[in-house]
């Protein structure tokens, strides 16, 4: 199907059209047959009028018969049924007054009901005379007006017969009307109605089938992301395993070499000259730097695997703490003199910023060890967003060309038999201020010093993994 | 060494060289200790239980304390250490982790399981020496024992 969805908005906007068009057809619908049922009482009171004048001319009828029979016998029932039959006749031109309304039908009905009246007035009279004289003496001419009255009456009649047949024509005509526009509404809102209901339908169908399939699709890219996940967590675990293994395996070898030296050294020190005991020297210095590297790079992986419990810190006693444990492992002291202004604290993970302090301070002391009067300063500040620490030294610096290598694992900037390290250090500083969403920067100048920045989010950082 | 009878220290140890760097350090240290090396764990719980290779040793008295490696074959020695201290005659004996790695997990796992102490066997033989020689007197001579 070629269908397309309209927009949601344009299918809101079209039901609500088409709900305010059934209204407006129930409505209409409404008033139709209200009209229609006003219209068929109009009918129906045309019968009635018709019905009561037909009756009206019976008893009419009838009352000039009964005066015929009456003058002709002088038979007094006979007068009392043509009293009767007149009034009779009477009440239905009381009756038939009432139900007309249009004028030109009450003229004709008044026009009647004065030549009615009229009639049956001198019947009455010409009654009552025959009542004095016991016969009808000479009363030709009266006859004759009777007729002519007769005729004139039937005349009157038949006009307003005729016309009333033609109102309730009319009256008929436009109830059929009324009754044609009643089916064609309601036939019109039902298929209105039908027509919005299936285009609703329609629209909320094709509209599930879509959410359906976007649901779908969503579950389809969570499960891509959970194979990834997966894939993730597996590498993560086998490279665990395998620093695991490293540090269990290849450090056993290497104390088992610096080991034996020592003790080939100890014991056998005196079967060796001097040259042998320098090579064994040599063998000894080199295991051990062995060992640093791969504790260092150990280190350095498991700073990145570590989980982080970040938490609100004092750097002033952290840093402390830091020298405090620089001193007891120095076996001839801290000769630098460590100048520690006031530090804003800071949100993180304490074991790392713990090393990120011993990795910095370590590295001062380290570079300022040439240095006739070692000096450390340690300084921070904060704004809006970030916590600012820094530490400066006045050692050995380095060459600013070179800065953005400080940070690399295993590069350094200096060779090792100036200054022993494995430039592990300042990697691990960098990859524990990134796991806080913070900065760190380097500056130096060679032989003058160098001062080393970090900034962490005052707000902490929320990366995890 | 003996295969049977009362020892006071049980290492537990795979490597040969380890075993004797440990075994040295006692010596140099004039700690006079009577040790017991197994293997690896099977081996370790057959001594500890009188079993297999052990069957006939008198189990009576266990050892004053066990040093037990962690990587080795055939049996973590997280697991000989589960064991130990699931055994209502063995749980009350020091047990001293002497590896060669602080991995986080192992130290996190010794201690959950009881173990006394978790100790680096360190790279330099002056400081290993110095190690073996805390931890041998400490744990040997020193800490007085339940009895089982």
């Amino acid at each position: 199907m070629a269908w397309v969805p309209p927009r949601r908005q344009f299918a809101i906007a079209g039901i609500a059209c088409a709900v305010g068009l059934l209204w407006l057809i129930a409505i209409a619908s409404y008033q139709s047959i209200v009209g229609f049922e006003e219209r068929m009482r109009w009918v129906a009171r045309s019968h009635d009028v018709l019905a009561n004048i037909e009756q009206m001319s019976a008893n009419h009828a009838q009352a000039r018969g009964a005066w015929y029979g009456y003058m002709a016998t002088g038979d007094g029932r006979r007068l009392d049924s043509f009293h009767a039959a007149s009034e009779r006749v009477r009440e239905q031109m009381e009756h038939v007054k009432a139900l007309i309304e249009e004028p030109g039908q009450r003229v004709r009905l008044l026009t009647l009901e004065q030549s009615v009246h009229a009639d049956l007035s001198r019947l009455d009279d010409l009654a009552a005379e025959r009542d004095d004289n016991h016969a009808l003496n000479g009363q030709n001419e009266a006859f004759d007006a009777l007729q002519v009255s007769a005729v004139q009456i039937r005349e009157l009649r038949s006009g307003l017969v005729e016309e009333q047949h033609d109102i309730l024509q009319r009256r008929r005509q436009e109830s059929e009307a009324a009754g044609t526009f009643i089916r064609a509404a309601i036939a019109f809102g039902y298929g209105a109605g039908l027509l919005v209901l299936t285009i609703s339908l329609l629209y909320f169908h094709r509209e599930a089938q879509a959410r359906i399939r976007a649901q779908t699709r969503i579950m389809d890219l969570n499960r891509v992301l959970n194979e990834r996940a997966d894939a993730l967590q597996a590498i993560n675990k086998e490279l665990e395993d395998f620093s695991y293994s490293v540090s269990h395996d290849l450090r056993a070898p290497i104390r088992a070499i610096s080991s034996f030296a020592h003790i080939l050294e100890q014991e056998y020190g005196r079967a060796l000259d001097a040259e042998g005991l320098r090579l064994l020297g040599v063998v000894r210095d080199n295991a051990e730097r062995m060992g640093s590297l791969i504790d260092d790079l150990l280190a350095f992986s498991r700073v990145g695997r570590q989980s982080m419990s970040p938490a609100a810190i004092d750097m002033t006693a952290l840093v402390e703490e830091v020298i405090a444990s620089l001193r007891v492992e120095a076996p001839d002291g801290i000769r630098a003199h460590i100048d520690i202004g006031e530090l804003p604290c800071a949100i993180g993970d304490h074991g790392l910023l713990y090393h990120v302090w011993l990795n910095l301070i370590d590295n001062a002391l380290k570079y300022t060890g040439k240095n006739e009067r070692p000096m450390i300063r340690i300084m921070g500040n904060s704004d809006n967003d970030w916590a600012i620490y820094t530490i400066e030294d006045n050692g050995s610096g380095f060459d600013m060309q070179y800065a953005d290598k400080l940070f690399e694992v295993f590069q350094r900037l200096h060779h090792a038999r100036d200054f022993p390290g494995t430039g592990v250090g300042l990697a691990i500083v960098k990859r524990i201020i990134d796991r806080h969403e913070g900065r760190v920067h380097a500056e130096g100048k060679l032989g003058e010093g160098a001062r080393f920045m970090f900034a962490l989010p005052i707000h902490g950082g929320t990366h995890d993994g | 060494m003996a295969n049977t009878g009362e020892i006071d220290i049980l290492l537990v140890e795979d490597s040969d060289t380890d075993s004797e760097l440990t075994l040295r350090a006692f010596k140099r240290q004039r700690l006079d200790a009577r040790v017991h090396r197994a293997l690896d764990g099977p081996d370790a719980l057959d001594f500890l239980h009188a079993s297999g290779a052990y069957v006939g040793r008198n189990a009576q008295r266990p050892p004053r304390l066990i040093l037990l490696d962690i990587r080795m074959p055939k049996m973590s020695g997280i697991e000989v250490l589960r064991q130990v201290r699931a055994d209502p005659l063995l749980r009350t004996i020091p047990v001293v982790m002497m590896t060669s790695s602080d991995e986080p997990r192992d130290v996190e796992a010794a201690y959950r399981l009881g173990a006394n102490s978790y100790v680096v066997k360190p790279l330099e033989f002056d400081d290993f020496i110095r190690a073996a020689e805390e931890v041998g007197v400490y744990w040997s001579r020193l800490n007085e024992v339940a009895s089982a």
